[in-house]
């Protein structure tokens, strides 16, 4: 099937009505979950996971994914008019963004969100339809020493491109593995880590994870801090003042372009996602800006470049999960989830066994990115006051939220208490500096690895050489060594070479 | 607890975790590399565990957000952690209308400190609010002492 004929079949799919009404409310839905901070797109998908089992497949994944692209657009609208992030992705917008609000610029700085976000998330679709086909093609090749190897190589680079100290990072993966070895072992059937228990044997439940990593810590973290009140820029009225100005735009174009390469690339590395994308793309422009200074005083391509960045890498997040069947960070670890409740394993089969599921979903996020571009410009004025929200109220809402997502899972108190459990422990490792991302990606990734090390080692009659001598696996095995090496050379050559002073970022 | 304790608290939690893990998993059968046991792949993991919380251990935190709080932040959180707990335990009995709205209450006027009426008002309508939604799409919620 051409491209085009994909497309097509898609658009067919993802313009029927019932999918439209989804995808628009899976993208109204990341918008607020965007503006609101706390409540991520993780914790909200968690939520509504249960409660896609009666929808079709095809629906459920397309409302689920607006959801995570629709917060992105959310969290810039906060980060330019309060200096608070609504997603951690959008850390970078606040610098530049909330200085333009400052100066009476809210209206361009939204609108070249929202402009940029949209030309991105386009771009990113395209490469996503490019390059999806040919990786899912050669993944066919993918054995388990293969599939090992690329567990491996994910693992490290989540805990190498995340926030926070590389051992911490680490061994919160290892905590992670350690965590998905609990219930029954996947080849023999032997329970392992349940301490007798028979709910413990279908092992630990992912949703009431995420929700309490995600959701219940911040609850805890929001009740611990006494919340101080905020500056906020006035929202622009009326949509004339959310056009950009001709210098602005020129400006911008560049960023735009720039940030939308960067953050497509980026997004398709495991764990680094929308967050390290705004951060490479806002360092980089910063870098080869004339006026450098400009930035974190009001610079426009200081909001173009991350925002850019960020929804492309949402678009690119999709192609490791489509291609190969792994998921690149938390959300596509979710994304798995609902496939599999479904009762369908992405993966490189997915194309040919379900085309329509495939592209209806990739055609489905052109016309979701249209829907949050006439939704998000007349709107922000509203979405504006919601950000407001009182941390009074927004504790409740967080907490009540998770409390239903974590019990809708089997309908079982139990997964509350489960959830609350991770809440404690997401809240006292934010506090000292752990990631959450590689625990949750490992915990997902760890039931793959540990069958793909064991079929390998039963396959090579116990020699460790088949990760290195198949090619597949030897490349990555060996950009896994390198990433782990890189460092440490870096460090050697550091003590011996004198020390050159380095721009700041901010 | 000194700052520099309070930093490496974290780490020799998960460096115990470990080994307790290795003990528990010690009753598994490890097998061999030719035929990796059920306790193969979790030996490989605590030892992995172990070693990288041992490194993070030995290397605490310089910065990082490891103060103590604002004052009450403590008493606060594990409050809340309580009230969780006790919803988890009354939910099937009392239902989900009851348990939230309890909760919900709790969240607003003791902790938020929103006054009495809003805070009553808040947690009739968001409780039934959230039972009406999530059972209509199809989750079904305790109904508890009140049948409903």
């Amino acid at each position: 099937m051409s491209i085009l004929e994909s497309l097509a079949l898609g658009f067919s799919v993802s313009l029927e009505p019932m999918n439209l009404a989804y995808c628009f409310l899976g993208v109204l839905l990341g918008t607020l979950v965007g503006v609101l901070p706390g409540l991520g797109s993780a914790a909200t998908i968690a939520l509504l996971l249960p409660v896609t089992y009666t929808m079709s497949t095809t629906s459920a994944l397309i409302m689920l994914a607006g959801i995570w692209y629709g917060s992105m657009y959310g969290g810039s609208t906060t980060a330019i008019l309060l200096r608070v992030p609504g997603e951690s992705a959008s850390v970078m917008t606040c610098m530049d963004g909330y200085e333009m609000a400052r100066r009476g610029r809210a209206g361009a700085a939204l609108g070249i969100a929202a402009f940029g976000s949209f030309i991105a998330g386009t771009l990113g679709l395209v490469g996503l339809i490019l390059l999806a086909p040919p990786l899912a093609e050669l993944a066919l090749d993918f054995g388990p020493p293969e599939y090992f190897a690329l567990t491996l190589l994910g693992l490290t680079l989540v805990s190498y491109l995340g926030a926070g100290a590389v051992p911490k990072a680490l061994a919160m993966a290892a905590l992670g593995l350690l965590l998905g070895t609990v219930g029954l072992d996947p080849v023999r059937s032997e329970a392992r880590f349940t301490f007798g228990s028979l709910t413990l044997q279908g092992g630990i439940e992912l949703i009431p994870m995420v929700m309490g990593l995600f959701g219940m810590s911040q609850v805890l973290l929001l009740v611990h801090s006494r919340p101080v009140a905020g500056e906020f820029a006035r929202a622009p009225r009326g949509l004339r003042a959310l056009l950009p100005e001709r210098r602005e735009w020129r400006d911008a174009a560049g960023a735009i372009g720039r940030g939308s390469v960067i953050g497509f690339l980026v997004g398709i590395l495991p764990g680094a996602g929308g967050t390290i994308s705004s951060y490479v793309a806002y360092a980089l422009e910063k870098r080869r800006s004339a006026h450098p200074e400009r930035f974190g005083h009001g610079a426009i391509e200081g909001v173009a470049a991350p925002e850019s960045a960020n929804n492309a890498a949402t678009a690119s997040g999709f192609i490791p999960l489509l291609t190969l069947g792994l998921p690149a960070n938390v959300v596509m670890a979710l994304m798995l989830g609902a496939f599999m409740l479904h009762g369908i394993t992405p993966g490189p089969t997915l194309l040919a066994q379900k085309p329509e599921m495939f592209w209806g979903l990739i055609t489905s996020m052109f016309v979701g990115n249209l829907m949050l571009l006439v939704l998000n410009l007349p709107l922000i004025g509203l979405f504006a006051k919601l950000a407001r929200l009182p941390t009074p109220y927004l504790v409740p809402l967080i907490a009540v939220a998770c409390l239903i997502g974590a019990y809708g899972v089997n309908n079982n108190p139990f997964d509350i208490l489960v959830m609350l459990g991770f809440g404690v422990f997401g809240f006292y490792a934010e506090r000292f500096g752990f990631s959450l991302a590689p625990l949750v990606l490992a915990f997902v990734l760890g039931p793959l690895m540990e069958t793909s090390l064991r079929q390998s080692l039963i396959i090579s009659d116990g020699a460790f050489a088949i990760f290195a001598t198949r090619p597949i696996s030897g490349v990555l095995l060996g950009l896994t060594v390198l990433m782990v090496a890189m460092p440490l050379v870096r460090r050697l050559a550091g003590q011996r070479a004198p020390r050159r002073a380095v721009p700041p970022l901010a | 607890m000194t700052q520099a304790l309070r930093g490496r608290l974290p780490a020799a939690v998960l460096v115990g975790i470990g080994l307790a893990a290795l003990y528990e998993g010690s009753g598994l059968s490890f097998g061999s590399v030719r035929q990796p046991g059920s306790g193969f792949y979790p030996t490989l993991v605590c030892v992995a565990l172990i070693v990288f919380a041992g490194i993070a251990l030995a290397n605490p935190p310089r910065t990082g957000r490891i103060d103590g709080g604002p004052s009450g932040g403590h008493a606060r959180v594990w409050l809340v952690v309580a009230a969780v707990a006790v919803y988890a335990w009354a939910l099937t009995p009392a239902g989900f209308l009851l348990c939230t709205a309890a909760l919900l209450v709790l969240l607003l006027r003791g902790i938020g400190g929103v006054s009495w009426p809003i805070s009553l008002a808040t947690a009739a309508i968001g409780s039934i609010a959230c039972y009406v939604l999530f059972t209509r799409l199809g989750m079904p919620l305790p109904t508890g002492v009140l049948g409903f």
